[in-house]
């Protein structure tokens, strides 16, 4: 049956209204990123600044040390990201392609990891990391947070459909084990190595509690927690110095996201097959 | 004679190979699993049960531990901040799920659609799923203010006088929920069109030709064959706000009053500001048992469903 014209135009407006709604505040934040402080207090809406202020990026940027705090997210996000891949593809194989006596309590083991709330561990997690010396370090920040569970889950997931054919080929002309994982297993999960790769990455640039909790130290702080203190400084009411942060801090990932769209749902449709 | 004996010695060398070979595997196949399962164990097994025992005693960090077995969950019920920081976390979760139950199965249903262009519009949908909640809170804190563009908005379109979004103990949970309902439902879209997808478009073209209307054939097939998918946003929607942090921390730090005080808040402050650590750890068992029992009760209707 043929929609009649009167019926898509229907739809299409429902979806532009659906889109604007979606859009305007993420509009408004790159807005009044270039507005100047006086025009974000306006009376009435002015959706375009007067002129662009690119001071209020200098001023976030090499002032307020957001360079320090966009290194930070960068580095320990790659660091989680690329300890994340390695460890849950390791742990993966291991599960899905090896016999081993305990195996099945391990793996309910490690789901089990992701029934428990974060809150649950973060008294005694932040007392292991004090009790390791790793407050205020890179390593507080990035090691606890190295693996998840969830990860394990999907790397399992999609190992186990690779053909164990290609696995015994490369036994028998002599490969090693380790060579096996790293020449055989990784090249042909990488589109799932992409997609937990991109919500791990997302994941961790995102994460506000952890990193508050280990660090306090200006130089370690990442982005969430710059932004964080922006708000709760004098800066709270320049809404333009806060509103270009939000950009700073949010546009890599808009960027990332419409480059790799496609490993992100897939991440999520796969995620939600978990039920 | 001679020739017997080789083929036992045959024998037994295969048999000692492949014995070697096998529990080789085995031991391979552990090694590989041995990274993963020792970080879980330090980062995860070990803080649970910590978690548990701090649970049952009274310590600021410093001073030793001072067991006080059940005290903390005793006092923890007889506490009316704790009662009022459970009911703002439940009214707060289950008014994100069943808000995400409309919006975003209604996104489903719009992006399901054969259209042109119609990808566009799903991406523009799932944005604000990939911003932290450290900005989407700061975005809307500077939409929501008195003299903010949404009053601003709702004045020019409906002539409105200015509603007191995050300052009134009456509006603040809301604005939360809307906000949240912003940031969410285009990652809850993606779930629904995967179970509207799932769907076998024969059911609708029967449908069709018995010359049932839209309504009837979402009414009588769409719903009730998405009732896992419904089953599935509502578990992992629910599970997930009651760990939202960011938002609270950010825009309201819980007031105004105790409006907003989530348990996520509550925990925070009792353990990093007035080093409370065992009631702080006592509240995150509470949130757990919670979360357990309701994804048990959810898990069990999915089950249940699957098999009729």
């Amino acid at each position: 049956m043929k929609r009649t014209i009167l019926q898509q135009t229907g739809l299409y407006l429902l979806l532009v209204i659906c889109a604007v709604v979606f859009v305007v505040p993420v509009f408004w934040m790159f807005s009044s990123s270039f507005k100047s402080l006086e025009n974000t207090l306006t009376v009435k809406i002015r959706w375009f600044p007067d002129k662009l202020h690119f001071e209020n990026y200098t001023e976030i940027w090499g002032a307020e040390s957001f360079e320090i705090f966009f290194s930070n997210s960068l580095i320990v996000a790659v660091a989680v990201t690329s300890a994340t891949l390695f460890i849950a593809s390791l742990t993966g194989y291991g599960l899905s392609k090896f016999d081993f006596p305990g195996k099945r309590i391990i793996f309910v083991f490690i789901m089990s990891t992701m029934m428990v709330p974060f809150q649950v561990i973060v008294v005694p997690l932040f007392i292991i990391v004090r009790y390791l010396g790793w407050i205020n370090t890179y390593r507080g920040l990035i090691i606890p947070a190295a693996l998840t569970g969830f990860g394990v889950f999907f790397m399992k997931q999609y190992i186990q459909t690779v053909s164990n054919e290609f696995v015994d080929a490369a036994r028998i002309d002599g490969c090693g084990e380790f060579g096996i994982f790293l020449r055989i297993i990784l090249p042909l999960s990488k589109p799932a190595l992409a997609s937990l790769g991109i919500l791990t990455f997302l994941g961790s640039w995102n994460n506000l509690l952890w990193p508050l909790i280990v660090v306090n130290s200006e130089k370690l702080k990442t982005l969430p927690l710059g932004l964080t203190k922006i708000m709760q400084s004098q800066y709270g009411v320049k809404y333009n110095i806060l509103m270009s942060g939000a950009v700073i801090a949010s546009l890599p990932m808009i960027v990332v996201f419409l480059i790799f769209q496609r490993g992100f749902v897939r991440g999520i449709t796969l995620g939600g097959l978990k039920g | 004679m001679v020739s017997s004996l080789l083929t036992k010695m045959e024998k037994k060398s295969v048999r000692i190979l492949l014995h070697s070979v096998f529990s080789q595997r085995k031991l391979i196949g552990f090694l590989f699993v041995l990274p993963g399962v020792t970080f879980f164990f330090i980062f995860f097994f070990y803080p649970v049960l910590n978690a548990i025992i701090i649970s049952f005693t009274r310590w600021d960090l410093f001073s030793p531990k001072q067991f006080v077995g059940l005290g903390n969950f005793i006092e923890l019920f007889r506490d009316p901040d704790f009662g009022q920081a459970l009911k703002v976390s439940c009214l707060f979760a289950l008014g994100v799920c069943l808000s995400l139950w409309f919006v975003s199965l209604f996104l489903a249903l719009l992006i399901n659609n054969e259209l042109r262009m119609i990808n566009l519009f799903k991406t523009v949908y799932f944005v604000p799923s990939i911003l932290s909640l450290t900005v989407v809170a700061i975005i809307w804190a500077y939409m929501y203010r008195r003299l903010g563009m949404i009053n601003m908005l709702l004045k020019a379109l409906f002539n409105t006088t200015s509603i007191p979004w995050l300052s009134s103990s009456r509006y603040a949970l809301l604005s939360i929920v809307i906000m949240m309902l912003w940031s969410w439902a285009g990652y809850y879209m993606i779930i629904f069109l995967s179970g509207l997808q799932a769907i076998p478009i024969d059911l609708y073209e029967v449908a069709k030709i018995d010359g049932a209307n839209w309504w009837q054939r979402l009414r009588k097939i769409t719903l009730p064959l998405l009732k896992p998918t419904f089953l599935f946003v509502s578990i992992i929607s629910v599970i997930a706000s009651l760990q939202a942090f960011a938002p609270f921390l950010l825009m309201t730090s819980g007031g105004p009053g105790n409006s907003t005080k989530v348990i996520t808040l509550k925990i925070y402050e009792d353990a990093f500001f007035r080093l409370h650590m065992g009631r702080a750890a006592a509240q995150s068992m509470v949130l757990f048992v919670i979360m357990i029992l309701f994804s048990l009760v959810g898990f069990r209707l999915f089950r249940s469903e699957d098999t009729y």
